[in-house]
């Protein structure tokens, strides 16, 4: 479901004095202000914007006709090349928001020795482009004149957005990135200090970025003391010091190795090898059988059956539930320079919801842009069983999502599921094959169905009434 | 150690409250510009230091900055 059109700012633009994003007739535009015209083209003119857009870090733009959305302060609109699918860093893996970071600080590198610096270090501000699986800078209104010798107003923002939650996910646990939801504006560095292990205290600068730096906004947040005399002011050598040293840091900041339910999933599940060659044939005649264009993989894993879809050219979400299982698909997908492919972290139970202010700042998953296809592979005992979701209303939640739907039955002579039942009473006399032909097909046409060889398990194509 | 040994000095300037009447006027977010100025006297030493060794090995090696920092790119990041 597309977010409705509006004259008002989408998403957090509001923010911002010298512009905003704004949508009409399903087409995304960036309204510039007066406020924001010079700044806008200082970045064109000082070769800025040719530098990031040739180097694809920054979203490119055209000049449109389009009447502004708010006219009494336009000083121009233009129209954004529009990213696939948006995601935010809570739905990213360790190496995913590293990526980010580093993007961030190369931009903030180019932008001082073009004389303009980024004014704000968010990490909403990058996006993961679908085709190239790289992250990519989105905000063309980030970027402010330079002056030396004031500090980066930027640097607080880019601690409590990058460093601080890669510093948690590498020393303590990647779970901590969901601190990133509660948190709209990154993890309180005081916070993070305090969950951080003491084996962090002296190494990769966290000591300097995260604890004197949460020590000094403590010492003078709320103060009213009177002006000071001397002026603040730094060196260009300073400003790229503290760049090249937040660069060093996070470099050097490593995911975490534990191994975790689903990252080795395809090792000791109970397929065989053409069992598992088969269901990846069937999944992609099926897949062709739709003629779906945009697919989400819904317990992806490390992308298998994604990459299915995403080598037909279709574009892909690949959820999984597992940030390590995410971390592995990403890692793949960048060393095999794959496309059409992007690895999200998403529990189906508990999805990303509408955040921040009156709750339209970041937007909940299911609306952003719909699939025309969900594979909900080896997931529905995990749904069902696991998480007592029962079968109507998961056939009613994946008739929402989209119109086409793969989706394997597990019985309960199956070894995953009977792994699931050995520790539980079994309370779902429903869960059988003819229980879940009869739930889905209150809100679904079966297409086709198979039984997938040397497995107790059932491939079906359904298409939503 | 030499990191240590200025990670202990700016800890001392921060809660000895040496800049106490600094930018004490300033937003909440004063706390964030003024470790800037702390973190950046150290900073820009050590990369002043490291950008002429760097200039000093490439002389030495007769590598391009170019080629250097296509390398340091290509290995960190993998884009």
């Amino acid at each position: 479901m597309a977010r409705k059109e509006s004259k008002e700012p989408i998403g957090g633009s509001f923010r911002d004095p010298e512009g905003f994003v704004f949508q009409r007739k399903g087409k995304i535009y960036r309204q510039i202000n007066q406020a924001g015209k010079d700044n806008f083209n200082l970045l064109h003119s000082s070769g800025l914007y040719e530098h990031l857009t040739n180097n694809n870090w920054l979203t490119p733009h055209s000049q449109t006709k389009q009447v502004a959305a708010q006219p009494k302060n336009s000083y121009k609109v233009i129209q954004p090349e529009e990213i696939f699918f948006l995601s935010y860093p809570y739905e990213w893996s360790f190496s995913q928001l590293k990526d980010a970071a580093l993007l961030t600080l190369d931009i903030q590198e180019a932008a001082i020795k073009h004389g303009m610096s980024l004014k704000d270090a968010s990490a909403y501000n990058v996006q993961f482009d679908i085709e190239s699986s790289s992250p990519i800078f989105i905000d063309t209104l980030s970027f402010e004149l330079f002056e030396t010798e004031k500090p980066w107003t930027a640097y607080r923002q880019f601690c409590q957005h990058f460093l601080a939650p890669l510093a948690l996910m590498a020393y303590s646990d990647q779970r901590f990135l969901q601190l990133m939801r509660t948190n709209i504006d990154g993890i309180p560095l005081d916070l993070a200090w305090k969950i951080l292990p003491s084996k962090a205290i002296f190494g990769n600068g966290l000591f300097t970025h995260i604890y004197l730096h949460a020590k000094a906004q403590a010492a003078y947040a709320g103060s009213n003391e009177k002006r000071p005399t001397r002026r603040i002011s730094m060196t260009l050598n300073q400003h790229l010091g503290i760049l090249d040293g937040l660069r060093r840091s996070i470099s050097k900041l490593n995911q975490r190795s534990d191994l975790t339910e689903w990252a080795n999933y395809y090792s000791e599940t109970n397929y065989d090898d053409i069992a598992f060659k088969e269901k990846k044939e069937l999944v992609g005649k099926y897949l062709k059988l739709s003629k779906a264009q945009t697919v989400w993989d819904v317990g992806g894993n490390t992308g298998e059956f994604s990459r299915i879809a995403s080598q037909q050219g279709l574009p892909t979400i690949s959820f999984d539930i597992d940030p390590n299982a995410i971390e592995a698909n990403y890692i793949l997908t960048k060393q095999e320079q794959s496309t059409n492919i992007l690895p999200l972290v998403l529990d189906l139970t508990n999805p990303s919801p509408n955040l921040g202010w009156n709750n339209e700042e970041r937007i909940s998953i299911y609306e952003r842009k719909s699939p025309d296809m969900i594979f909900a592979l080896a997931l529905i005992h995990h749904m069902a069983i696991s998480n007592n979701l029962p079968l109507e209303r998961l056939a009613s939640f994946f008739s929402k999502l989209a119109p086409w739907l793969i989706i394997e039955f597990v019985p309960k002579s199956d070894s995953q599921v009977k792994r699931l039942l050995s520790s539980r009473t079994d309370i779902f006399p429903e869960y059988t094959i003819e229980g879940f032909k009869r739930a889905f097909a209150t809100q679904f046409e079966i297409k086709e169905s198979q039984e997938i060889l040397n497995s107790d398990r059932t491939l079906f194509l359904m298409k939503r009434k | 150690m030499q990191e240590i040994v200025i990670q202990t000095t700016e800890l001392t300037l921060i809660q000895t409250g040496h800049f106490s009447n600094l930018f004490a006027y300033l937003d909440p977010g004063s706390g964030s510009l003024l470790i800037q100025l702390i973190i950046g006297a150290a900073a820009g030493v050590a990369y002043t230091l490291r950008t002429q060794i760097g200039n000093f090995v490439r002389l030495i090696s007769g590598k391009s900055r170019k080629e250097s920092e296509e390398k340091k790119d290509n290995g960190e990041k993998g884009k």
